[in-house]
């Protein structure tokens, strides 16, 4: 019987509540390990096939083959440590908001058809929402408010897209979309979709925006599944369509520069998330069988040393209660498994040799190479250096030496020393035997220790291994010289209380300045409509109404009283009291009655 | 500069000193063992190179700093950049309601009315000896106010 890991996550969330204090965390801490053994008994293949939509064809709620597994391995290994870490926390929403967001991420991996990815994206959006809003701050609640509506156009655009591809080819199968013959409006809006969840510029503001915000575990669960759902999604749908090589290749050095500026410690791993998935993206643009696997294994790896190093930064958040460069300093003493672990997540980002960066990002470069394509090649290795920079040495620099601020805390808690153990483990056994980890790569043949053959969809092998002398050369002058630059010019990087402007400036202040600006056009307009119609020409219609009548009588009646002899002050009293009467109605019926028959003679001449 | 053995090993100058040296000596080793490797071809001729990657450290990132930098002079704003005009209230349960419509975007001068309207009614009732439930009245009339400006502006369609 196959069991979906989605589902023992989502319907495990719904029975969170039920247990309290410890027994809730160990509980939440076998979901997931429940949820990996149900990825990894999974047979390859096709199941629960539903007809549930009516006219688009059958759904497949549950595919599998690698290429979701390797996904699903890495979600439910990184939940089962994050959740370790979360050991001490006493909060059903954040449990509850986590284990649907990480089972909506499964769901999503595991979809065999675009209306089940769909259905699971918009449970991923709204889960980790309210993971952000658990943090119950003012700023969580704004940027809680930001990140869902840029996620609901994120979603929208996808719906629109795959409404748009499913009248086009009539099928709601999701796979590759051919990057030549494939390419119409609904294919560029599933991809637009897609790229919102992988934070591409300029839709990336969301996640340096809500990722901060959001509580200490939450952040850490928040750092690994939207992103790479939506990697998983291009890997699947768009391998080889050379805009996202332009895409990639953008955010690769746009999460640089930016982490550069930041000052608080959890902007600055926020905007490294937009650079290290700029490799992957990047990777997906090339499509070649090798640097999608190494898409594959970087995400892999980049799960494991992002959550490290936010749990890292989240336990300094959790005992010194500040998260900005400029508040932090001189905590190595206090918490040096904290610093020393959170060392093994910034060494393993930056590809260091001997960490698992070295042995799956290198594949991507590799196979950049391979195709001959220099400017990527040459922007992802510029991009190589830059991550040791800022969150190789920066990050640990500023907030665990830099300017001792006198904050003697106590080192983290025990759970979440274990969690980040259990992460930084990976991360080096990863770096020594990256074997098991090639061995679940899509496109992998022949794996050994140390090494594996990528096969093309043409069946052409290419070898690669992951130690190789000149390699770990080349490799280390790149670090070191990047290491070097960053203490030549120290006082260039001074941190200030700042934070830098993104493309949400434009909603933020965009959206106040819409508002205002319709508010006046629109509300005056209003106005100005309302006092002429309804306040003046309303009334003046009815004046002319009700003295219209008389006034004609008037007229008529003028000649008659001047041929009577009446002039002057006379006529015009006689005018007057005709007014009046006219007003009072005090007519005699007679002459009530002549008027009416006159009118209505007229009425018949002119009809006939 | 106060003398050295009051401070801790890693924030003295003689340790700076050093471990700035020990850099300068791995960037020289790695660079060197490049030559233990005879014969290794890049992929585009110019990674072949010697030293190439330790140059294309150094450039590359010396440019990303000074571009950072320069960037930094045009978009670094203060932290409290987008909270100008925010009420300050404190994280309340009452006051989340009001934060989410002033999150939404709404037009600051609504609320900013109402927070007068609603300052000048606690002062007079300050002044009439009404103090104690000033603060949940203020709040609640601040919403019931945003209601009411909500309808004004809303109804007129």
């Amino acid at each position: 019987m196959t069991i979906h890991p989605a589902f023992v996550l989502i319907i495990g969330a719904l029975l969170v509540p039920l247990f309290k204090g410890r027994a809730r965390s160990l509980y939440v801490i076998s979901l997931p390990v429940l949820a990996l053994l149900a990825v990894y008994a999974l047979p390859s293949g096709n199941f629960c096939n539903l007809s549930w939509l009516a006219g688009f064809g059958e759904m497949t709620l549950l595919r599998s083959d690698k290429l979701a597994k390797a996904f699903g391995f890495i979600f439910t290994i990184n939940a089962t440590a994050a959740f370790i870490y979360a050991f001490y926390l006493r909060d059903n929403t954040q449990h509850v908001s986590a284990l649907l967001y990480i089972g909506g991420a499964l769901g999503a991996v595991f979809a065999g058809d675009l209306i089940t990815l769909y259905i699971f994206w918009e449970v991923m959006a709204i889960a980790s929402t309210m993971l952000i809003l658990a943090r119950r701050s003012k700023r969580s609640f704004g940027a809680a408010f930001r990140y869902v509506l840029v996620h609901i156009l994120g979603g929208l655009f996808l719906l629109a897209g795959i409404v748009i591809t499913f009248n086009t080819s009539g099928s709601i199968a999701f796979s590759a979309f051919d990057p030549e013959t494939g390419r119409h409006a609904g294919t560029w809006l599933i991809l637009l979709g897609f790229l919102v969840n992988a934070a591409a510029p300029p839709f990336s503001a969301w996640l340096s925006d809500a990722y901060p915000e959001g509580t200490i575990t939450g952040s850490v669960i928040l750092s690994a599944y939207t992103t790479k759902t939506a990697v998983y999604a291009l890997i699947r749908g768009f391998p080889g369509w050379e805009v996202l090589m332009v895409v990639g290749c953008v955010m690769a050095l746009y999460g640089i520069i930016y982490a550069l500026l930041e000052n608080d410690m959890r902007r600055i791993l926020a905007y490294s998330i937009i650079n290290q998935v700029g490799f992957m993206v990047c990777a997906v643009g090339v499509g070649t069988a090798m640097c999608l696997d190494g898409a594959v294994a970087h995400a892999f790896c980049h799960i494991i040393y992002k959550s490290l190093l936010w749990m890292s930064a989240g336990a300094v958040l959790y005992r010194v209660g500040m998260s900005k460069c400029t508040e932090l300093g001189g905590l190595y003493k206090s918490m040096p498994w904290s610093l020393w672990l959170g060392t093994v997540g910034a060494l393993a980002i930056s590809a260091v040799p001997l960490t698992s960066g070295f042995t799956s990002k290198t594949m991507i470069l590799y196979g950049a190479a391979d195709e001959k394509l220099f400017i990527p090649w040459l922007i992802l290795e510029i991009a190589s250096a830059g991550v040791f920079l800022h969150a190789g040495i920066k990050f640990p620099y500023f907030v665990f030496f830099a300017k001792d601020r006198g904050h003697r805390v106590q080192e983290a808690p025990k759970s979440m020393i274990g969690g980040m153990l259990i992460l930084a483990f990976f991360c080096i056994f990863l770096g020594l035997f990256p074997g098991p980890l090639y061995s679940i790569l899509p496109h992998a043949q022949n794996v050994s220790a140390f090494a594996l053959d990528v096969v093309d969809v043409d069946g052409h092998a290419h070898h690669f291994t992951a130690w190789k002398f000149a390699k770990v050369i080349t490799q280390m002058q790149l670090l070191l010289l990047s290491a070097l630059t960053f203490f030549v010019w120290i006082k260039w990087l001074k941190r200030t209380d700042t934070i830098v402007l993104d493309t949400d400036w434009f909603y933020r202040r965009g959206g106040g300045f819409f508002y205002r600006t319709m508010d006046r056009v629109l509300n005056g307009a209003n106005r100005i409509v309302h006092a002429t119609f309804i306040d003046r020409f309303i009334g003046w219609i009815s004046h002319i109404a009700r003295t219209a009548p008389s006034r004609f009588a008037v007229t008529l009646l003028t000649p008659v009283w001047r041929a009577q002899g009446l002039r002057d002050k006379t006529l015009d009293a006689r005018q007057k009291a005709f007014y009046e009467d006219a007003r009072l109605g005090a007519f005699p019926v007679g002459a009530t009655a002549i008027f009416a028959v006159v009118l209505l003679g007229l009425l018949f001449l002119f009809s006939n | 500069m106060t003398s050295d053995k009051d401070t801790d090993w890693i924030y003295r100058k003689s340790t700076k000193k050093l471990l700035m040296r020990l850099l300068l000596l791995g960037c020289g080793i790695s660079v060197l063992l490049e030559l233990a490797v005879p014969g290794r071809d890049g992929k585009f001729g110019i990674d072949g190179w010697f030293g190439f990657y330790a140059a294309l450290g150094f450039v590359s990132c010396t440019l990303m700093i000074f571009a950072a930098k320069g960037l930094g002079l045009w978009l670094k704003v203060p932290t409290d950049f987008y909270e100008e005009g925010e009420t300050g209230d404190e994280d309340t349960a009452a006051t989340s309601s009001s934060t989410l419509k002033k999150a939404a975007g709404k037009n600051a001068q609504p609320k900013d009315h109402a927070k007068k309207e609603a300052a000048r009614r606690v002062s007079t009732k300050q002044a009439a000896g009404k103090v104690v439930k000033k603060g949940a009245k203020k709040t609640t009339r601040k919403k019931v106010k945003g209601q009411e400006t909500r309808k004004r502006e809303g109804g007129s369609q």
